[in-house]
């Protein structure tokens, strides 16, 4: 099998599973390595990588590469950067694709700055767009009113990628694949740091109801000030509604980052998205458009979020509130 | 303790203006100011400063002008601010500003901890703190929001993988800082005035030992190749009524016969 030129991704494991990130930079990648007549390789790294390398080939890779070494058992963005460095140096990839989850943007960074590549970061699309080697990242830029297109000058080329925008593809049992086992020699490193206790966190101390709830109320800047943000705090509690804003509103230090909707922020996939007084930049537009329904409510009759709102309301939102709010409760 | 704060001066607006015409961005008379999250990483540093001992030094790299902004970490008790600022490093990507910080960093004697923002608000790519941390060979934790140090240990919090993660790392360490790790102390007038009257040292790419083919565009691997705008989506149903009210009592009612509520 041709090992080297290919498109790879490095597969994150979550207590010792695939994290649904992994399955979809596998769906995208078999795409890239399509459209290139090329493989795709899963590079894994840490406890649970002998079990799931099958799982990786099912979801599309042609070949799992496993990094072995004792001191690799849990993420260290050190050692892992070694790892990844050197197995990147004898296969000699086209392409690394990495999820953009906490762990990974670490490791991208360190691979950029240990390997002297180009790194684009947060990407929402990637494509060989011209005959040769190049492919083109696309991210949002400017507080995500507009994308750039980059492409890196050194390869491998590199990029850490967002969640939710690609699809994994179903798992085939009957995929076949080879499975590379590499030692990793980490010469004088030693871990520095470890994860020394994990705790669960439920989605209301997540405050990610922004992940589960069916409803979710957006404040943008509409609401005026931190006390009309409340106010529409408070309604998206009355009706049982997750609550999330748009990004100046974090910006302006009236919410935490936890809270932002959007493709820096949260994305979002609730059934309805109720947006009050956000005007609908890309970059919140992003996040929000796997909702199922969305309902916009802004003073503004050219905001750009009644472009990709099933349902849109000129006013004030202070007084659309209350209206919904009882209505809500009385069909409950 | 040597702590070292890495700032950046960003645009003031959120909204920041694009010229339709070339799908540039506005800069003319766009003000500035400290990225916001990054008063969370100097209250961080004053923090361990108050607690183990040890000198503040804010560092940002960017324009003449661009190290204004570090005034808002002295008013509140670093002890000092380097800029890094050279014509030859504009249009820097993260792999050449990663390796400028990185000398800058070592210029002014290294660091035990460098803390930063989580991200920039016009960047906004967060690949800086594992850059430097790379670069200089030391920890790194990011997106932190608790932080403590006890000798040569790091104990820290981050959320990771829908959970809470408590983290020790050994010094030296970077830290990037999320808005929740503390609340940012407002300055006190002897600190105003100290602010008023900081004066920074500068430093060019020769005074960090860095090669012109390393900073800059020559020293960056990445390329613009196009912005665009995306493509507007199919306009959706507006609910009229006569007053916001009425409209939305008409929405729900819309709602109900859709059976959507």
């Amino acid at each position: 099998m041709k090992l080297k030129q290919n498109v790879w991704v490095y597969i994150e494991l979550v207590n010792g599973e695939l994290s649904p990130l992994s399955i979809e930079l596998l769906g995208k990648g078999r795409e890239l390595a399509d459209s290139r007549n090329t493989t795709l390789v899963g590079l894994i790294i840490g406890s649970g990588a002998e079990s799931t390398a099958k799982n990786v080939i099912g979801y599309g890779a042609d070949a799992v590469i496993i990094a072995e070494n004792p001191e690799l058992v849990s993420f260290d963005s050190i050692l892992y950067t070694k790892a990844v460095a050197d197995i990147t140096a004898k296969y000699e990839p086209n392409v690394i694709l990495i999820g953009a989850s906490n762990n990974g943007r670490d490791l991208g960074g360190r691979l950029s700055s240990a390997l002297n590549l180009g790194l684009v970061a947060d990407c929402i699309d990637v494509n060989y767009e011209g005959n040769d080697d190049s492919l083109t990242w696309i991210r949002p830029a400017y507080t995500g009113k507009l994308f750039v297109k980059i492409l890196t000058t050194t390869r491998p080329q590199l990029g850490t990628v967002s969640d939710k925008i690609f699809r994994g593809n179903a798992f085939d049992t009957t995929r076949k694949g080879e499975i590379i086992k590499e030692t990793v020699d980490i010469g004088d490193l030693k871990p520095r740091q470890k994860v020394t206790h994990f705790e669960i966190l439920t989605a209301e101390e997540l405050e990610l109801s922004l992940d589960t709830a069916d409803i979710i109320v957006g404040a943008g800047r509409g609401v005026g000030d931190a006390a009309g943000m409340e106010k529409v705090k408070a309604f998206a509690d009355a009706i049982g509604a997750g609550f999330g804003v748009s990004k100046p509103l974090v910006d302006n230090g009236w919410a935490s980052h936890d809270l932002q909707i959007g493709i820096t922020g949260k994305k979002i996939a609730p059934k309805i998205y109720i947006a009050l007084g956000v005007s609908g930049a890309i970059q919140h537009k992003l996040g929000v458009q796997d909702a199922e329904l969305i309902i916009a409510v802004n003073t503004d009759p050219d905001a750009p979020i009644f472009q990709f709102a099933h349902y849109g309301i000129v006013g004030d939102l202070f007084e659309v509130m209350p209206v919904l709010e009882e209505k809500i409760k009385n069909l409950k | 303790m040597n702590i070292v704060v890495l700032v950046k001066q960003v645009p003031a607006v959120s909204d920041i203006q694009i010229d339709a015409k070339d799908n540039n961005l506005v800069r003319v008379g766009a003000p500035s100011m400290l990225n916001p999250v990054d008063m969370h990483a100097i209250e961080a540093a004053i923090a361990v400063k108050e607690a183990v001992g040890g000198t503040v030094t804010i560092l940002t790299m960017g324009t003449a002008l661009a190290g204004e902004v570090m005034r808002d970490g002295i008013a509140v008790g670093a002890d000092k601010g380097v800029l890094v600022s050279d014509e030859r490093m504009a249009g820097s990507d993260t792999l050449a500003t990663g390796k400028i910080l990185a000398k800058a960093i070592e210029k002014v004697g290294g660091a035990d901890i460098i803390f930063t923002g989580k991200r920039s608000t016009d960047g906004d790519t967060g690949q800086i703190p594992p850059a430097v941390a790379q670069y200089l060979g030391m920890s790194l934790i990011s997106y932190a929001e608790s932080f403590e140090v006890e000798g040569t240990t790091v104990k820290a919090t981050r959320k990771n993988n829908g959970g809470i993660e408590t983290v020790e790392a050994q010094l030296p360490i970077v830290c990037s800082v999320m808005e929740t790790m503390n609340a940012p102390r407002q300055p006190k007038i002897r600190g105003k005035m100290n602010a008023k009257k900081a004066v920074f040292d500068v430093l060019r790419l020769e005074d960090i030992g860095l090669d012109v083919k390393e900073a800059g565009k020559a020293g960056s691997a990445t390329k613009v190749t196009e912005l665009f705008a995306p493509e507007p989506h199919p306009m959706g149903t507006m609910v009229q009524g006569n007053t916001a009210t009425q409209a939305a009592k008409n929405l729900v009612d819309i709602l109900v016969s859709q059976k959507i509520l």
